[in-house]
């Protein structure tokens, strides 16, 4: 039997499970047959033992006002090129300024070339401000078929126009 | 000088001051009194009878008779016996407010137009009629039992009859009406037969069927003869030509909406004859497919010229702003006027 007893460290490397297979089978032997070494080991695994104790005692949150204020002075950091690059690049963004561009395009592009969409507007709108407004013109008549009465295409009345500046 | 020279040449001189006052303010000619009283006739002179009006388009034209009952100044029922699609319906009119009652769709459209009766503008237009047309007295004749005097209008600048009238001669009402277009051709006619002079015309005749649904049809506003200020409350730039080819003036004006688009409406008139210039600035089309139009250049720009019935349409723009012509004109007088409009 090895009278030599185990040292500290590799009391330590023992407990930490960091000792190879066949040194780690020759320290548990030893172990086993010398008081002396086990009561170091005791020892040692006490004092471990007793630092995991302390520290998880040690452990808490924190305060709600230091996380806040944690958070707003991450907030306050001027973003990184890289940082603005991401933030418009997500979806939620991309897409709506994607469309965007597309309509301006489109409208830019008929603008240019005179196209842009034209309001329609019926004969019948000219037609019946042009009569009403000869009614001061000498021997002026009525149209023969009044446009109210076109029984089978006028446009209802509501459709015609209506003066604005009354 | 001795006092009894002096007497006669007094009497002398004062002779020749009368001939000559009369000489400086003459009387107004008769002819002129006659084409007054026969514009103004129907506001005096309440009367009964069947009416016959014809307008004449290049593509189509426009027919009606009806029985026209008027109550002096301003109460007027026209009943419908042409065309087929108008018999039965009637128009009720009373003043500035209209009633066209629709006999098919059991409905009465009401509209009003604050353009009618306008004096000054009737006096402008009789003025230009008088700046613009020669007035003929081509003779008296019979018509419908009644001696009539007829007269013609004639344009200054062509030397061509534009008009045709033959008034009644004891009351001056036009009891057949003959339009001409600047090469001759008939364009529009109306004659009046059975003419009764009567104010025994029944209130009821008048009447609105009540068992009719009343529906608000389009207020024509009133118009003004200050063109800048209607320029102005458009509220863009429009173009405003003073005078026009071939004797047309702008007489008033107004603004209007069409489909919400604001739009200066600009009256011009011969004395007879009547074109309406609309313009705005936003983009717009008429939608003219349904008369088959014309595509023309005017003014260096495309245009479109279209009929609908005896009114003629022609519209164009320059880029910024829209314009339409409209008018019982043919398309070389149009395309002439459109060419003389042009942003200054």
């Amino acid at each position: 039997m090895n009278q030599t007893h185990l040292s500290t460290e590799e009391l330590a490397d023992y407990l930490h499970g960091e000792l190879l297979a066949p040194r780690e089978a020759a320290v548990r032997a030893h172990i086993m047959s010398c008081p002396i070494c086990e009561r170091a080991r005791a020892q040692e695994a006490s004092l471990i033992e007793a630092l995991r104790a302390h520290a998880r005692r040690a452990e808490r949150e924190l305060p709600e006002s230091v996380v806040a204020n944690i958070r707003a002075a991450v907030a306050q950091q001027p973003p990184t090129f890289w940082d603005r690059l991401r933030l418009a690049l997500r979806p939620a963004v991309l897409l709506p300024s994607a469309a965007a561009v597309a309509v301006a395009l489109y409208f830019g592009f008929t603008a240019m070339h005179g196209t842009a969409r034209a309001t329609t507007i019926e004969p019948a709108y000219y037609i019946d401000n042009h009569a009403a407004m000869t009614a001061t013109a000498p021997f002026s008549d009525e149209a023969p078929v009044p446009p109210m009465l076109t029984s089978e295409n006028a446009p209802f009345a509501d459709e015609r126009p209506v003066d604005e500046t009354r | 000088m001795k006092r009894g020279k002096i007497v006669p040449l007094l009497l002398a001189a004062g002779g020749l001051a009368i001939i000559g006052a009369a000489a400086v303010k003459p009387a107004a000619p008769p002819l002129d009194a006659t084409l007054q009283a026969a514009i103004s006739a129907s506001s005096t002179i309440s009367y009964t009878g069947i009416v016959q009006v014809t307008r004449i388009g290049n593509r189509s034209s426009e027919a009606a008779v009806y029985r026209i009952e008027h109550r002096a100044p301003d109460l007027t029922r026209r009943v419908y016996t042409a065309p087929s699609s108008l018999a039965g319906d009637s128009v009720v009119s009373n003043g500035q407010l209209c009633f066209s009652i629709d006999a098919r769709r059991h409905r009465i459209i009401e509209t009003r137009n604050d353009a009618a009766g306008d004096s000054m503008a009737l006096n402008a237009n009789f003025a230009l009629l008088r700046e613009n047309y020669r007035v003929v007295r081509r003779g008296e004749e019979m018509f419908d039992g009644r001696r009539t005097v007829d007269l013609m209008l004639v344009n200054k600048r062509t030397g061509r009859t534009a008009m045709m009238v033959r008034l009644d001669r004891s009351s001056n009402l036009v009891l057949e009406k003959k339009e001409f277009a600047p090469n001759g051709a008939l364009v529009s006619e109306l004659r009046f037969d059975e003419i009764r002079f009567t104010r025994a015309i029944p209130p009821a005749d008048f009447a609105l069927p009540k068992q009719y649904t009343l529906v608000r049809g389009p207020i024509f506003g009133a118009a003004s003869e200050n063109l800048d200020r209607v320029v102005h409350d458009a509220g863009f730039g429009a173009v405003v030509p003073r005078s026009l080819p071939d004797g047309f003036s702008a007489v008033e004006g107004n603004v209007v909406a069409f489909r919400g688009i604001p739009t200066v409406h600009l009256l011009y008139c011969d004395g007879i004859r009547t074109l309406s210039l609309f313009e705005n600035a936003k983009p717009s089309a008429l939608e003219l497919a349904h008369f088959e139009p014309k595509t023309l250049v005017v003014a260096g720009r495309t245009a479109q010229y279209a009929e609908d019935g005896a009114t003629a349409l022609l519209t164009w723009n320059d880029g910024t702003l829209y314009y339409t012509l409209v008018g019982q004109l043919g398309l070389a007088e149009l395309q002439r006027i459109a060419d003389q409009i042009r942003k200054p």
